[in-house]
């Protein structure tokens, strides 16, 4: 479906995408990253918007590069909110699917039932200024999904909603889903694309640091040295028990703020041996916490394996 | 069919969005600013040349409203974060340029010749003593509006396009380039006696006017007074028939717009969502 040989994207003297290689059937993709890192350009090279610097790369085949057949087989749903205050959120999908070349009852059709799709049939009729910020998502959905795309980009869709919001969004997608469609969902918060159970494109710095299902990019990451803090009066004492009975990649100690900074291929180990050290030693632990979860941290990690800062075990 | 459709589109879609009531209350002010104008100068006994001064209040109405309306036909876009969903649909790019100038140039004319047509009304009682130079009659007032609203028809035509080139070209101070042009070429340029002044609209819509209106007087005319007035004329802006400014101002429209449409196809735009990656 698409394909990326070596396609780097500069913008002027900042890198947006970097020697990006990778090829991808249909299914269901979730496109990883941290804010900057590349995503939003990723989409705006598959939809043809912008041009590699260098590489090339081709969508259902194509060369996707101002290529307005290849459009129509995409829908978008970038991260931005419609802001058209005296127009109604079905009048706005049904000229943005005029612009597909539509004819224009037909359209309409076509918005109203993409609308209803997403839960907007109630309220498509009024003006977007009366719109709270989920239903403005929800008519940035509906036009990306009016025309019944084969690939369905979706770029922060969860953004800005509530947790109903959220929930419907997920059913939505999965949904979709079901119907034996292609999905790719850019964003930067690692449970949210997870429920779609998709394969993940890991992207830092222009980079795409790793690849595969969630459960194999987070085998990649208990192979790599975790960081655990605990917060202890004596990190002293601690700190040299720790070192005395563990394997420990590196240890640190934040006096100030009482606190512990261990480093270990085996986190698990760490978290049980833990409390009988405490207990037999008579030390206080009042917090324990692994700072490994955030989608940042699994990027720090990835940026560092792929400089070669860090090797991963066989 | 479909660009058809989406141009068809984008017009009703920007029509739409004109009728608000801040946009219509800025339409009206300009419609009425000329005739408002005329009135408080004839009031004060002040109006030497009405027809000049309709002349260049309305052409001003009709220069600013296209400049608000064509210049900004991407940047509106760009800044109101609406380009990513318009250009990620196969007609958008076209749409948006024939779309908006056609809204343009309706807006514009409609403005303008509203503006035209209350400044008639609010002279109707003077004496324009505009001579045919043909007959040496009166030029009728009937023939004087018409001859103006068909410059102002042509105007808003020929320079919606040539200033929707320019929002395409130049984003952010499209408008600014386009009153610098305006400046040096369709005045400046237009009233030097040689063949660059051709390359000024103004210089072919006052070869037109001077048709419509009757100034020039035939070549085989046997008054003396018309024929050197004739030769003057002929030596500072040639002799061409009518259909060869419309042919020049037609081709100028359609050149515009084609190296226009040809660019905006071709120009990768950079929103601000693309530059933080």
């Amino acid at each position: 479906m698409i394909e990326f040989h070596k396609v780097t994207r500069l913008y002027k003297t900042v890198i947006g995408v970097n020697d990006i290689s990778l090829k991808i059937g249909p299914g269901v993709y979730g496109l990883l990253g941290p804010n900057g890192s590349g995503k939003t350009t990723f989409i705006n090279l598959v939809m043809g918007q912008l041009r590699p610097t260098m590489g090339h790369l081709s969508v259902f085949g194509m060369d996707p590069w101002q290529n307005e057949g290849l459009l129509n087989r995409i829908g978008l749903c970038p991260a931005i909110q419609a802001h058209y205050p005296f127009i109604s959120g079905v009048k706005w999908v049904a000229y943005l699917t005029q612009l597909r070349g539509f004819p224009r009852k037909q359209a309409h059709q076509m918005a109203v039932e993409s609308m209803t799709v997403v839960g907007m049939e109630q309220a498509m009729n009024r003006a977007m200024s009366s719109y709270s910020l989920g239903m403005r998502q929800r008519t940035v959905l509906a036009q990306s999904i009016a025309h019944k795309p084969e690939l369905l980009i979706l770029d922060e869709p969860f953004n800005g909603l509530d947790p109903k919001g959220r929930y419907e969004m997920t059913l939505f997608l999965k949904s979709w889903v079901k119907e034996g469609r292609s999905v790719i969902l850019a964003s930067h918060i690692l449970h949210e694309v997870e429920t779609l159970n998709p394969s993940l494109l890991l992207v830092s710095g222009g980079r795409l640091l790793a690849s595969g299902s969630p459960q194999q990019v987070r085998s990649i990451l208990a192979n790599c040295p975790n960081s655990i803090r605990v917060r202890c009066r004596q990190t002293a004492e601690l700190a040299a028990l720790v070192a005395s009975n563990f394997e420990i990649a590196s240890i640190s100690i934040d006096s100030k703020k009482q606190e512990l900074a261990i480093e270990t291929m085996s986190p698990l180990e760490l978290l049980k041996l833990l409390p009988g050290l405490a207990i037999k030693n008579n030390l206080l632990i009042s917090e324990l916490r692994s700072s490994d979860d955030s989608l940042q941290n699994i990027f720090s990690m990835l940026m560092l394996i792929h400089r070669g800062g860090m090797r991963l075990p066989e | 069919m479909g660009l058809i459709n989406s141009v068809f589109a984008t017009v009703q879609f920007e029509l739409l969005r004109v009728l608000t009531l801040r946009r219509l209350s800025v339409a009206v002010i300009m419609a009425l600013f000329p005739p408002m104008m005329l009135f408080f100068l004839q009031a004060g006994g002040a109006l030497a040349a009405p027809v000049f001064i309709m002349t260049l209040f309305c052409g001003m109405i009709c220069l600013l409203s296209l400049l608000l309306w064509s210049t900004s036909n991407v940047y509106a876009e760009l800044e109101g974060k609406s380009w990513t969903f318009i250009t990620s649909r196969p007609y958008g790019r076209w749409s948006i340029l024939f779309g908006k100038f056609f809204v343009a140039f309706l807006v514009s004319f409609l403005i303008s010749w509203v503006a035209l047509s209350l400044c008639m009304l609010v002279t109707a009682d003077l004496e324009f003593n505009i001579l045919q130079l043909v007959d040496d009659t009166d030029v009728s007032k009937l023939r004087i509006w018409l001859s103006l609203s068909g410059l102002l028809f042509l105007a808003s035509m020929v320079y919606a396009a040539i200033f929707s080139l320019f929002g395409v070209l130049i984003q952010r101070r499209a408008m600014a380039a386009a009153v610098v042009f305006f400046v040096v070429v369709e005045v400046a340029l237009a009233v030097i006696p040689a063949v660059v002044g051709k390359f000024a609209m103004t210089f072919h819509m006052f070869c037109l006017l001077t048709h419509w209106v009757g100034w020039i007087p035939p070549a085989d005319s046997t008054n003396d007074d018309s024929n050197q007035i004739l030769n003057d004329f002929i030596l500072v802006y040639g002799r061409q028939d009518s259909w060869v400014h419309l042919a020049v101002i037609f081709a100028t429209t359609v050149l515009s717009l084609s190296v226009a449409a040809y660019v905006i196809c071709k120009r990768e735009y950079i929103t601000l969502e693309d530059s933080q990656v």
